[in-house]
Order: C-alpha cells, then structure tokens, then sequence
C-alpha cells in the first residue's frame, strides 16, 4: 500500500493527467488560449474530480458491476451540472462566456471516469478524496502552464496583462487549435527529457510509465467481467 | 442476495433509477438555490451594458422596453431601452441579433440619440473566432504590467476601449441626409464601412445588425417616442410588461 501523500503528489507529476496520462485533450487543448480560461476549466474540474471520488468510493461497494459505468456517469454529470449552475451564477462573466460549452462536457472528460473507474471504485474514501485532489490540481497547474505559453506567445500577456508593451498585433497560431498541439508536444517532450535525465544520472533505462495509457482503464473489456 | 454481482435486469433497473432520483433531486435544489443569483447576474450585465450607451438617466431603462419588428425581410425583432430624466426621454439603446456572424449569433447594442445617430455599439454576445473576429467584436481594455506596477499612463475607465471597427458608426444615422447610403455595407460590397480584412464575415454582419437597430429606430420612431415622452413613471411599467409579451 502506497503512502496518502504520495496518492495526493502523483498527480502532480508523476501521472500527471495531461502531460503523463494524456488525458482530457479536448478541454485541454480548446480552453488554455489564456492562463486564466486554464485556471477556472482546471479548478471546475478538480471540483468535479473530488466530488465524483468521494461518491463513487462511497457506492462502489453497492453498484451492481453491470451498471457500474452508468452509475458513475450519473454521479459525474450530477456534479458537472452544480458546478455549471454555480459558475453562472457567482463566476465573472467573462469566464463564463470563455469557458461555456466546455464546462458540461467535463462529463465525458476521460480525467473524470477514469479515475472513478481506475482508482475510487477500489480504494477507500480518505484516499480516494487525495487522489481526486492531487490529480484535479496536477490538471490544473498543467492547463495554466499550457495557458501561460499559449497566451504569451499570442501577444506577449499573462492573465491579460499585457507585459510586453509594444507587442500591438497578436500571432494567430498559439491561440488556435493547432499551436496548441505543437506546443503540447513541446511540453511532453520536456517532460519526457527530464525524466530520461533522471533515470540515467540514478543508472536506470527511462521507459514511458507502462499502464498510464488508455489499457489501465477497463471500458474495453466490459463484457469479459 | 448480493446486490453487486445480480443480474437480475428489475433490481438493476431499479439500481439505476435510484441513483438517478437522487441526483435529479441534488441537480433540482441547487438550480433553486442559484435561480436568484442567475438571475441577479443577468440584469447586472443588461444595466451595465445600459449605462455605458445612454446619458444620464433616472429611470430604469431595463423596465422601460419597447421591441418592435425590424424594418427590413427577416422581421428579427429589435428591442429598445428607453432611458429618462425626470419625463423627459433623453436616449435609447437598441438591441438586436443577427445569425449571419462567422459563429452564427451575434448580438449588438447601440445607443441611439433621440434624432436616430448613434452613440456607441457594444458587442454583447458574440461566437467569433478568438483573434479574427473578435477584433471586430471586441472592446478590451489592455492592461500593461506598467499600469499595474502604478507607472506609466492610467487607463481612462470611464470611456469604453476603443474599437476602430465598432467606433466608425459613431455619429450616423439611417436616413436620406447621412453621408452613409443606405442599407449600410462593408467596402468590400461596395459600401462606406470599413472592415478587418480576413474578418470580412464578422464585419458583414456586425454592419448589418447595427443598421437594423438604426433603421428600425428611424421607421419606427414616433410610436417609441409616443410610448414614452410625458408619460408619469408609473406607467412605462405597464407599458413595458404589454411590450414584453412578444
């Protein structure tokens, strides 16, 4: 059994859902055209990542494994809605306007089901609830950063203060879908570079962590259960 | 009977319809809890949007609508906001939408003078594309790191930001005397408007929904005018919930 603090650390880094998991691309990539668009998807998904643990841990221990799936979806699109009914009435509108239709499709942000399926639906509460933590704050802090590169490379501003004045005329490509795939690419690049340099100064062979991609979840194999 | 290996498709049926109950019921109270806040935030935006468009008023222009159908094939529906000192009507705010944006709807205000000029255009909802478009749409204050740091030029607030594109209708007006022919149209067209090149989409039609608010103030001044001027305060209420019905 794994320590607490590293089920809340893990997200950060180590699986980090976006830039290690690869997962939830669409909001990823359709919403950090600005760090601050970044920072309320992230926040409104990390609400929803720790609320739908805590209730799926809770139930697991009831649903029919039949019905688990849809149980699960329920329990998140529950909790999409109330953060979506909050957002609209307390959040600035214009984050409301900016962030709109990506916040109902948190619902079928593979984040969400996959940790429900992969980790809550097998662990206690208490670690459940860290979990949902440090993987909603590790989806945070990688949207703002992607954010941040996006919106500086766009016209030299961060959280729309502009800090290159004389920057008048933005660039199309970071604000655009495309740019967002390059630079991504960039960002898992890094990423994978900084942890070869680690493995290799330790005197280990760096192999991409095996079970992070889509085989740790089980939607395939439903019908062999 | 162990609930989590049944097949039995009546109790998972039943499962399942309990789940949904209890989140129906959860969904079903905090759209009660945030139904005032909605609503609150709603009128907020509408009132500051009014108060950037009209002069100074002492009545409430979000009370005091009239909409009428607009003077061209579509009859869209143009509503306006009557602002008032004392009985006096002292100017106007259309509202209008077209579909014809590059994201499909697009919605503008224009604050009006009594004589059909117009004051200033906002775009209030709008799904252009982030960076093309919305150089048409947008009013945007830029803030430098200087401002925040306290040096450099202060932001004037009490003006809008300007907008090259949204800025050039200041001052017109749909009739036979403006410099402008009538129906207005981008250059591109053949008319007097400028407009972004690469945004000529969200230019078209941000020209067609301020002149639909324009024209159908000019063709249909003396019926809002009418509806308003010398009335007591009491009555633009009543008058405001029979416009409401359409």
């Amino acid at each position: 059994m794994t320590s607490l603090s590293y089920e809340f650390l893990k997200g950060f880094w180590k699986e980090n859902p976006v830039l290690v998991l690869l997962l939830g691309m669409c909001p990823t990539l359709a919403v950090t055209s600005s760090a601050a668009n970044g920072l309320g998807m992230g926040l409104a998904t990390a609400f929803v990542l720790v609320g739908s643990n805590i209730v799926v841990s809770v139930i697991s221990g009831i649903v029919p494994k039949k019905i688990r799936i849809p149980c699960y979806i329920v329990v998140i699109a529950t909790f999409v809605t109330v953060v979506q009914l909050l957002m609209e009435a307390y959040a600035p509108p214009s984050l409301n306007n900016a962030l709109g239709i990506f916040i109902p499709l948190i619902v079928v942000n593979c984040i969400v089901l996959g940790r429900a399926e992969a980790f809550a639906s097998k662990n206690g509460v208490l670690r459940s609830m860290l979990d949902g933590l440090g993987m909603g704050c590790g989806f945070t802090l990688a949207l703002v950063a992607l954010g941040c590169v996006r919106e500086f490379l766009t016209g030299g501003s961060l959280f729309d203060i502009k800090i290159i004045t004389p920057w008048e005329f933005d660039f199309m490509l970071p604000s655009s879908a495309p740019g967002a795939f390059v630079i991504l690419g960039c960002f898992l690049a890094a990423m994978n570079y900084l942890n070869m340099r680690k493995a290799v100064k330790s005197g280990k062979v760096y192999n991409p962590p095996e079970g992070f991609d889509c085989r740790h979840c089980s939607l395939c194999n439903l019908d062999k259960d | 009977m162990n609930l989590k290996k049944t097949e039995n498709i009546i109790v998972l049926g039943i499962f399942l319809g309990i789940i949904g109950a209890l989140s129906a019921g959860i969904m079903a109270y905090f759209a009660e809890l945030t139904r005032k806040p909605i609503a609150e935030m709603q009128m907020s935006r509408t009132n500051k949007a009014l108060k950037e468009l009209l002069p100074d008023f002492d009545n409430q222009p979000s009370q005091d609508t009239i909409t009428v159908k607009s003077n061209d094939e579509q009859k869209y529906p143009v509503k306006f906001y009557v602002a008032k000192k004392g009985a006096k009507v002292v100017g106007l705010a259309g509202e209008a939408y077209t579909m014809k944006g590059y994201g499909g709807e697009l919605v503008a205000m224009a604050g009006l003078a009594l004589d059909g000029r117009i004051r200033t255009v906002i775009i209030t909802k709008q799904n252009e594309t982030p960076g093309l478009g919305t150089v048409v749409t947008s009013r945007k204050y830029v803030t430098t790191i200087f401002n925040i740091l306290g040096i450099g030029k202060k932001i004037d607030t009490s003006k809008l930001p300007p907008n090259p594109i949204l800025d050039q209708f200041d001052g017109h007006a749909a009739d036979k005397s403006d410099s402008w022919a009538q129906p207005w149209k981008v250059r591109k067209d053949g008319g007097n408007v400028n407009f972004v090149t690469g945004a000529t989409v969200s230019s078209r039609a941000v020209t067609e929904v301020v002149f639909r608010i324009a024209s159908t103030y000019m063709a249909n001044k003396n019926e809002i005018l009418n509806k308003f001027e010398g009335a007591s305060t009491e009555k633009p209420s009543a008058n405001s919930s029979r416009s409401n019905k359409q």
